[in-house]
């Protein structure tokens, strides 16, 4: 298995929002105000308010990542992203995520495992591949680039 | 100051092999949703690799055959390590049946108890490998 570069995504965030679900356990919310992505042959914006991130924190510093939006390539073709992930940080900069502060990506195991439903032409490919991809959360916005596993 | 453009460059490092007998699938039939379901369970098998030798003690793979000739896969494999633990495997990917690689490929996340010696399985995320015809998979740790 080896992995070719598919497609990067900046999104802007909305607020952030918090559902305190049990003691240093957190379900995180942030809405997608808009962005853009690119890769090779794909092109296009993020669809404001299609959904957003939605990450489940442990203050002790496991986590689980999860998302689901829309991205609507410049020729017009609509694409749902879902997408899982494992988030892993020593607890001191769990807090500073969650506090919105400006973290080194470096500082923390953040992966993602994206699925992509994509309509039937030159997108199809994006139906049956699986992706792995590494994100990292800045203060006013979110950057996340995906390789395709070949 | 940081460069907000900087991100690490995941790569795959190959950590263990399963090995999975399944039963004859059990077909549930073609669903109102699209496709045909059908489910294959675990009967035997064996996790091996660093650090870790267990063995497959229960779970399966179910596969949703698309329309579109694609199977849509998810397994759920317990697995009970030589030292007693019991790790859970759940996967998620696609069977291909022609392109460049037939076979299945899916993600993969571990479930462990958090307090035991294999709690680390359950903080990185992994992918799994397995080419037509074959019965092994190979899983790789994103790092």
């Amino acid at each position: 298995m080896q992995l070719e570069f598919a497609l990067e995504i900046r999104m802007a965030l909305g607020a952030r929002m918090h559902i305190h679900l049990a003691e240093g356990y957190t379900r995180g919310a942030v809405l997608v105000q808009g962005g853009t992505f690119s890769g090779p042959g794909l092109k296009g914006t993020l669809v404001e308010g299609s959904g957003g991130d939605f990450p489940l924190v442990r203050t002790d510093g496991g986590g689980r990542f999860e998302s689901q939006y829309l991205l609507r390539t410049d020729d017009g073709a609509v694409i749902l992203k879902r997408s899982a992930g494992v988030r892993h940080a020593k607890p001191d900069v769990i807090r500073r995520l969650m506090a919105g502060e400006e973290v080194d990506p470096h500082d923390y195991y953040m992966r993602m495992t994206p699925r992509f439903e994509a309509p039937a032409g030159p997108y199809a490919w994006m139906n049956h591949s699986i992706f792995v991809g590494v994100g990292r959360r800045n203060p006013t916005g979110s950057l996340f680039r995906f390789w395709k596993v070949v | 100051m940081v460069d907000p453009d900087d991100a690490p460059t995941p790569a795959l490092a190959e950590r263990f092999l399963l090995e999975v007998a399944v039963t004859t699938p059990i077909v549930v039939g073609t669903l109102a949703t699209g496709g045909v379901r059908e489910y294959h369970a675990a009967c035997d098998g064996r996790l091996h690799g660093e650090g870790l030798e267990g063995t497959v003690i229960g779970g399966g793979e179910t596969l949703l055959r698309r329309p579109d000739g694609i199977g849509v896969l998810e397994a759920n494999f317990l697995v009970q390590t030589a030292d007693g633990a019991i790790l859970r495997i759940i996967g998620t990917g696609y069977r291909t049946q022609e392109g460049p690689f037939t076979g299945t490929r899916m993600t993969i996340v571990f479930e462990v108890d958090e307090a035991g010696p294999h709690a680390p399985l359950s903080t990185r995320a992994y992918v799994a490998e397995r080419p037509s015809g074959s019965d092994r998979y190979t899983i790789a740790e994103i790092v």
